[in-house]
């Protein structure tokens, strides 16, 4: 027996050793493959430093900045909701505690959607950072200093954009104009006063208008274009109180009738995608939705969340003398068992998350110039434009015969604007800068004028500080 | 030798290779080495035994046992008669070491042939070989924190998943269900929390494979996630170890920090006949518990009070005649019980059929499963089929290779029901009472917020497909005696398919959508390669030593392609292949593992022993220089029992004291790419693709470190009949895998960093007892008590996240919100507590008010047997937790919600005049009492569970046995019979943010864990 088991090993000796080798081959194919398995592509990312290398990637980083300013935390939702239910236009009536902060005007600093906007307007400054400082050193041959100039002069409309919302929200808020390298890049970077921050979005709305081409042959809406530099510079100088510049500015739009006019009728603005009357309208598409329009129907029209309606206030003006075709705001659903509820519309498709956003329009341009007029001692000017924007909608324009109070006619273009404006988030900063908010929707204390840091951005960055009257 | 010369031209390449090599090349010269020792050995026959092996008690004879003489390597094993014999070159007299599974092993000296060997069955379970990390051990001489749950304990249990069976059985296990959708995700941690952001679920391991728990699916329901641990058959399970304290657990290094849960399947044995089982159950299930709402009236009442409260006009409340413009006077309206209409008695199937056994040289197990379950809210659903095959075959004595394979088929059917608008339970139990269900022309009504339940169950098409392999190979070298090398390759392969479907019917597809579905495939591999070299040597038998070397090399590669098309022409066509448009995503993700590990014991004489192990990993998720990370830990043991002056105590039949520390580590559960600056496209505008800066990189980002220390003692008392085991642990995590908050002004929100620190200290208290032990009557009892302590010892910012936060010097899951000190009787406000003395209410008097941890919790078990009938009683409990019941919350606060959700009784109570005392305030949707979250929804979440009873009874033997049929067991049980707590919810055991790990204990329109009834039988051949 004990032979044969000997006998047998070693007949399996040279057996024994081709396992050995069978294990030990394998082990070498690992060792070989080693580096692969630790060194995986990250096949859904580019690495930093191959973010924006050529004329390509040029250009996808700006479509990106677009994306970053029309994402829902910023112009697809959070910014519109938030402002228009600040102002007297919108009312809450959500279940949320903290969307009826802003209702109520009492926002605490925790409040998630201050804090999510806060976060957006900032990633959209970064991406312009980025486009601002890279673009230049990109070595592409293929890439002309003029498409160059296109990009850098787009990033700086739209980084002027986000600082303007910051500024008119918050007053006091960090300048960065340097892209983020690490998360020591912002160290020390504290909160700068409204004059520094109303310098900033100036500067870069000169550079902006000093890149974009002077004379486009078409103009593209859904993009910046000089016209949106103008437009947005006659907006900034009439919150600066600059009043001969606004209604310079205004006028080198209005000016360029072949391109931007008030449409009729007035719904046709939104019921239509850039109509002559947009000079920047932020468009989506079934790719890439907002959310917006779910904030403002029932569930059994279209599967929306009802939180949002018109007031009342603003439903009987709508629906007055001065109201005309502007009425198209509104919309009268029966909803049983509770009867007819009216709701705001702008051709509202929830569903499919199209509608477009407005950030400049022709209309507002007039109310620029008419409100700049007025202080400037042109009565005649300025009732001219209010009228203009008065008949576009069918409405009654006695009221504006033989006006030459200065107060009483810029009382008309703020009725105008909350009119004609209504669902586009200029109400509650028009009240501000006239300062009416306190008296018109009864607010006690003024520092809820302007919103609280979120917190966790007082808690993670130690040079910032919170605005008066926050804990 | 050829091989070492190929490899030496890699050698220079790489660094890493360069280890790998010299491992295999040593191995290879370790094989090589023993190879010669083989060949050299002379034979000498100088005495030939015969013998037989028997059960002491019974005199059965005893197939496979094993038979060794001591200082040989030379064995034999017993054949189907039980008889052996071997011819040897040693002299006698000599020592004979027999051995066999479940036996203690005799050691006797012969000195003539034949011999008979009877060998006594082992008593309790202080004597079983434990499964341990890439080994076994004696649980006598263990210097580690080992829990073992065997499958008998928890076969009576009707869940899907072998986590949710594993609730109160081990001391240190914390187990919850999230839900009661069957198939979903379990709320499961070993001795605490110590994870933010990467995982905090234990590693599972089974028969050495690791499985992966990444849940597949992508398409959401509102928070619940399918569980992958759900794939394995709890049927196959022979027993599972629950690894706890470092010195088990840092052999897995950087998957060890969570704890081990090590799964042992069944297998065939060696020399034994086929024996084929059949079980087979079915059960009813139905909801515990439901929310008392409010009627229509009560609803009428509410909202006019709070009309009225706000200051609106008598002629313009909403429930005002019909005739006026209202809704109709409150005692008009009707009451709609839409959550009857959701809820069902729901079946459970399942049947088990297997077969086991095996020749001398091969082994086999096939089991077959097959499970049913349905969900008490309409119209949830899971299914398994699952195959398993385990095969061993012994070439000759020195080689052995194997395979198991099994093959699992699920299928889900699932709707959207926690915390979504368009979910079952939130139309069902949100919509107020009064509103109706279907409009005039017969068509759904959405009266609220909410899907009408109704549609949600009828029209939604959701389901889900997976489809599952976990297949391993392995070939096993015995070098020399004690010597052994191991390979293994497995594979486990994950998918599934997900199809949703909402027509224009639902919510989400009507108008102008027009439908709209979503398919979505999402796959999961993981290759593992294991080598191992064990060494195990007693010298004079009283040196026991033993060696493990090994390596592991892991990819991982997760993959996920997703179609939506919107816009059908009729809700007749739900393939997006009909739909007007189609967008598209697909991704795919990879990371690499490569480890390796050593693992030293040495034991004198059963009294002492002393335990070492260390394993090195590098993970591709980390930066260059943070690759490699190296968990060593170290465990004693002194087993006083076997000292003379204990034994002479004559108290004790075991006592032994252990301690162990060591390291782990954790890297599961963060992104692949988590330290690198990155770029994602995908940010397009206009249909046109663009890009994002993605993530800030981290260069120095690494492993989570978990160092643990155990001090443990084990005591056994009367021969080992009552056993208590206490063990105290403390655990400190440092190098926090933290999505770290930084200043959103760069654009980031977060940066993944190593920053924070955690700790969990707890006692775990297990004990067991054969209370009565007599032929006919039996009474078994063991009971599990285990506290554990989380802080958060360091975080550099709080992180909030909706009513949690996470703060230096808290626990995890803390709730924060403000707190409600009563109602003032004068004018019905909520009273809240100033924290900050301002007189005004802000952020700054938000506080902690409690958090989900348990106090104590556990389980208590009883085993009763009388003659052929055996009845189990389990209980578990969760002392001392609190759970913040938003649904109560929604249902209840802001006045009355302005009709938007329904109301529960609670509101009743509400303050009405001048003098009430209540904690519900004034109605009203203004102030405070509408605005600020009070703390008046947290509540005390304890609770004691009568988990399952079962009653079974065993056929007797003798009739049996003329029908060939060896043991038939029929048996009836219940399941979450009572529940005895204080809560205020429909259920104590509830999670709604499964999704979310760093929630626990929140509790939104979530239906109750199933009150279940089953009869089943099992049959043996």
């Amino acid at each position: 027996m004990w032979h044969f088991k000997i006998n047998y090993n070693i007949m399996n000796l040279k057996k024994i050793q081709k396992y050995t080798i069978v294990l030990a081959i394998p082990l070498l194919l690992i060792a070989s493959s080693c580096k692969d398995l630790l060194d995986p592509k990250p096949l859904l990312y580019v690495s930093e430093d191959n973010s924006i290398v050529n004329k390509k990637s040029a250009e996808a980083a700006v479509i990106g900045a677009y994306n970053a300013l029309s994402q829902n935390s910023y112009q697809g939702n959070t910014f519109r909701y938030i402002v228009n239910l600040a102002s007297d236009n919108l009312r809450w009536v959500g279940n949320s505690p903290s969307n009826r902060e802003f209702d109520v005007h009492d926002v605490f600093a925790t409040n998630t959607s201050v804090s999510s906007l806060w976060g957006a307007l900032y990633s959209t400054i970064n991406i312009s950072n980025n486009i601002i400082d890279k673009v230049p050193k990109v070595e592409d041959q293929t890439y002309s200093q003029s498409e160059r100039n296109v990009a850098v002069g787009e990033a700086h409309f739209i980084r002027a954009l986000a600082y303007f919302d910051l500024v008119r929200l918050w007053a006091n808020v960090p300048i960065i104009t340097e892209r983020t390298r690490s998360p020591n890049s912002g160290d020390g970077i504290g909160n700068s006063g409204p004059i520094a921050v109303y310098q900033q979005i100036s500067d870069d709305l000169d550079v902006a208008q000093s890149l974009l081409p002077l004379n486009p042959s078409a103009i593209n809406r859904n993009r910046a274009s000089i016209y949106a530099v103008y437009a947005l510079k006659a907006r900034l100088f009439l919150y600066l109180k600059n009043w001969g510049k606004a209604a310079d500015y205004a006028d080198l739009v209005i000016k360029e009738a072949s391109k931007f006019t008030l449409v009729k009728p007035y719904a046709q603005f939104f019921n239509a995608k850039n109509t002559t009357e947009s000079i920047f309208e932020i468009d989506y598409t079934i790719n890439n939705k907002n959310s917006f329009a779910g904030n403002w129907f029932a569930s059994n029209i279209t599967g929306g969340t009802k939180e949002l309606l018109p007031t009342d206030d603003l439903i009987a003006l709508l629906r007055g003398p001065y109201g005309g075709d502007r009425k198209a705001l509104l919309l009268d659903i029966n909803t049983p068992p509770k009867g007819i509820i009216t709701y705001g519309n702008m051709n509202f498709k929830i569903s499919t998350g199209e509608n477009q956003v407005y950030v400049l329009r022709i209309a507002e341009q007039y109310l620029i110039r008419a409100e700049a007029y007025a202080e400037l001692e042109k009565p005649d000017d300025a009732v001219a434009d209010i009228r203009t924007v008065r008949l576009r909608a069918n409405a009654a324009d006695n009221d504006l015969n033989g006006l030459t109070d200065k107060e009483i006619i810029i009382a008309k273009v703020l009725q105008e604007r909350r009119l004609e404006l209504a669902y586009e988030s200029h109400r509650w900063f028009d009240l501000i800068r006239r300062g009416l908010a306190e008296q018109v929707l009864g607010i006690t204390d003024p520092d809820k004028l302007l919103y609280p840091i979120p917190r966790q951005e007082l808690l993670v960055d130690p040079a910032l500080k919170q605005n008066p009257g926050y804990k | 030798m050829q091989n070492f010369k190929k490899g030496r031209h890699l050698y220079s390449a790489y660094s890493l290779q360069k280890r790998l090599l010299l491992f295999s090349s040593s191995i290879i010269l370790l094989i090589s080495s023993s190879l010669i020792s083989v060949a050299q050995t002379k034979p000498l026959i100088n005495s030939t035994l015969n013998g037989i092996v028997s059960d002491a008690t019974t005199g059965e004879t005893l197939i496979g046992a094993s038979i060794q003489i001591q200082g040989t390597t030379h064995t034999a094993s017993t054949d189907n008669k039980g008889k052996f014999n071997f011819v040897t070159g040693q002299k006698f007299p000599y020592t004979l070491i027999v051995s066999y599974v479940g036996y203690k092993t005799a050691i006797l000296v012969v000195d003539g042939s034949p011999v008979n060997v009877r060998l006594e069955p082992e008593a309790s379970q202080l004597n079983d070989v434990i499964v341990v990390g890439y080994g076994q051990q004696n649980r006598k001489t263990l210097t580690s924190s080992v829990a073992t749950v065997s499958a008998k304990q928890i076969e009576d249990i009707p869940a899907a998943g072998l986590d949710q069976k594993l609730q109160g059985q081990a001391s240190g296990l914390l187990v919850s269900a999230n839900t009661s959708v069957p198939g979903s995700g379990i709320f499961i941690r070993v001795r605490g929390s110590s994870s933010i952001n990467a995982s905090n679920d234990p590693l599972y391991v089974v028969d050495g494979v690791f499985i992966n728990n990444r849940t597949l699916q992508s398409i959401t329901t509102g928070g619940q996630q399918t569980s992958p641990i759900a794939d394995i058959n709890p049927g196959d399970i022979e027993s599972m170890e629950i690894l706890k304290d470092a010195n088990a657990t840092a052999i897995y290094g950087s998957r060890g920090a969570n704890g081990v849960v090590l799964i042992t399947t069944k297998r065939g044995k060696l020399n034994k006949k086929a024996k084929v089982d059949f079980g087979y159950y079915h059960g009813v299930s139905k909801a515990i518990k439901f929310w008392p709402t409010l009627t229509g009236e009560q609803e009428g009442i509410l909202q006019n009070e709070t009309w009225l409260n706000d200051g609106g006009a008598f002629n313009l409340r909403p429930f005002r005649p019909k005739s006026e413009g209202g809704l109709g006077l409150p005692e008009e309206q009707v009451t709609i019980d839409r959550v009857g209409l959701i809820f069902q008695n729901a079946p459970t199937d399942n049947f088990d059929l297997s077969v086991a056994g095996g020749d001398a040289k091969t082994s086999y197990y096939l089991g077959g499963n097959y499970f049913n379950q349905e969900a008490i809210v309409k119209p949830d659903r899971f299914r398994r089929a699952s195959f398993r095959i385990n095969l061993g075959h012994q070439f000759d004595e020195k080689i052995k290779i194997g395979v198991s394979a099994n093959l699992v088929s699920t299928f889900r059917n699932m709707t959207p029901n926690n915390n979504v608008p368009n979910g079952t339970v939130n139309g069902a139990l949100y919509t107020p009472v009064y509103l109706p269900l279907y409009n005039e022309d017969g068509s759904y009504a959405r009266p609220s917020l909410f899907e009408n339940p109704v549609a949600a169950i009828k029209e939604t098409i959701f389901k889900d497909v997976g489809s599952r392999v976990t297949a391993n190979a392995f070939g096993e070298y015995k070098i020399t005696s004690g010597l052994k090398f191991r390979t293994s390759w497995s594979i486990d392969f994950n998918e599934s398919k997900a199809v949703n479907f909402y027509n224009s019917k639902l919510q989400l597809g009507q108008a102008p959508v027009n439908g709209t579905g979503t398919t979505a495939l999402n796959r999961n591999v993981t290759l593992i390669n294991e080598q191992l070299l064990t060494y195990d040597k007693v010298w004079d038998n009283i040196h026991q030593f033993n060696a493990t070397v090994g390596n592991t090399l892991q990819k991982e590669t997760f993959e996920n392609t997703s179609v939506t098309g919107v816009g059908y022409p009729t809700d007749e066509f739900s393939q997006i292949s009909s739909s007007a448009s189609q967008t598209g995503t697909s991704s795919e993700s990879q990371a690499g593992l490569v480890s390796f590990f050593g693992r030293l014991s040495y034991g004198y004489n059963g009294k002492y022993m002393i335990d070492a192990s260390v394993r090195a990993d590098a993970s591709s998720r980390f930066g260059k220089d943070n690759r490699w990370g190296y968990f060593p830990a170290v465990g004693i043991a002194w087993r006083a029992s076997q000292e003379e002056f204990i034994k002479k105590l004559n108290l004790f039949s075991e006592l032994k004291f252990n301690a162990s520390y060591g390291s782990t580590g954790n890297q599961n559960g963060i992104p692949d790419f988590a330290a690198l600056g990155l770029w994602n496209g995908g940010n397009n505008y206009l249909n046109t693709a663009g890009i994002l800066p993605f993530q800030l990189a981290n260069p120095n980002l690494k492993w989570e470190t978990t160092t643990q220390l155990n001090l443990g003692v084990n005591m056994g008392f009367f021969a080992d009949r009552f056993n208590v085991e206490l063990n105290y642990y403390d655990k400190y995590t440092s190098n926090l895998l933290l999505q770290q908050p930084i200043s959103q002004k760069l654009g980031f929100a977060t940066i993944f960093s190593n920053s924070g620190e955690i700790s969990n200290k707890g006692f775990e208290l297990a004990l067991n007892g054969q209370l009565i032990a007599q032929k006919s009557f039996s009474w078994n009892a063991r009971i599990n008590i285990s506290t554990n302590k989380n802080k958060i010892e360091k975080l550099n910012t709080p992180i909030l996240d909706n009513r949690t936060i996470m703060q230096q010097g808290s626990p995890l899951y803390s709730f924060y919100a403000h707190k409600q000190l009563g109602v003032n009787p004068e004018n019905g406000d909520v009273l809240f507590e100033d924290l900050n003395g301002d007189k005004a209410l802000s952020d700054a008097d938000l506080q902690i008010i409690g958090d989900a941890w348990p106090d104590f919790y556990g389980g208590l078990g009883n085993e009763f047997t009388y003659g052929d009938f055996d009845l189990n009683v389990f209980f578990n409990y969760s002392l001392g937790n609190s759970i913040w019941n938003n649904t109560r919350y929604r249902m209840g606060h802001g006045g009355s919600r302005n009709g938007v959700f329904a109301q529960l009784q609670d509101q009743l109570d509400r303050w009405q005049k001048p003098g009430d005392i209540t904690e519900v305030p004034r109605l009203t949707t203004k102030g405070n009492n509408a605005s600020i979250i009070p703390d008046r929804f947290l509540e005390d979440g304890s609770y004691v569970r009568l988990k399952t009873v079962s009653i079974g009874y065993r056929l007797p033997k003798k009739i049996l046995a003329k029908h060939h049929i060896s043991n038939v067991r029929i048996y009836l049980s219940a399941t979450n019979l009572l529940t005895f707590t204080k809560y205020k919810g429909v259920d104590p055991e509830v999670n709604t943010m499964g999704s979310n790990q760093n929630v626990m204990g929140y509790d939104q329109a979530i239906a109750s864990q199933p009150r279940t009834f089953q009869a089943g039988f099992n049959v043996a051949f």
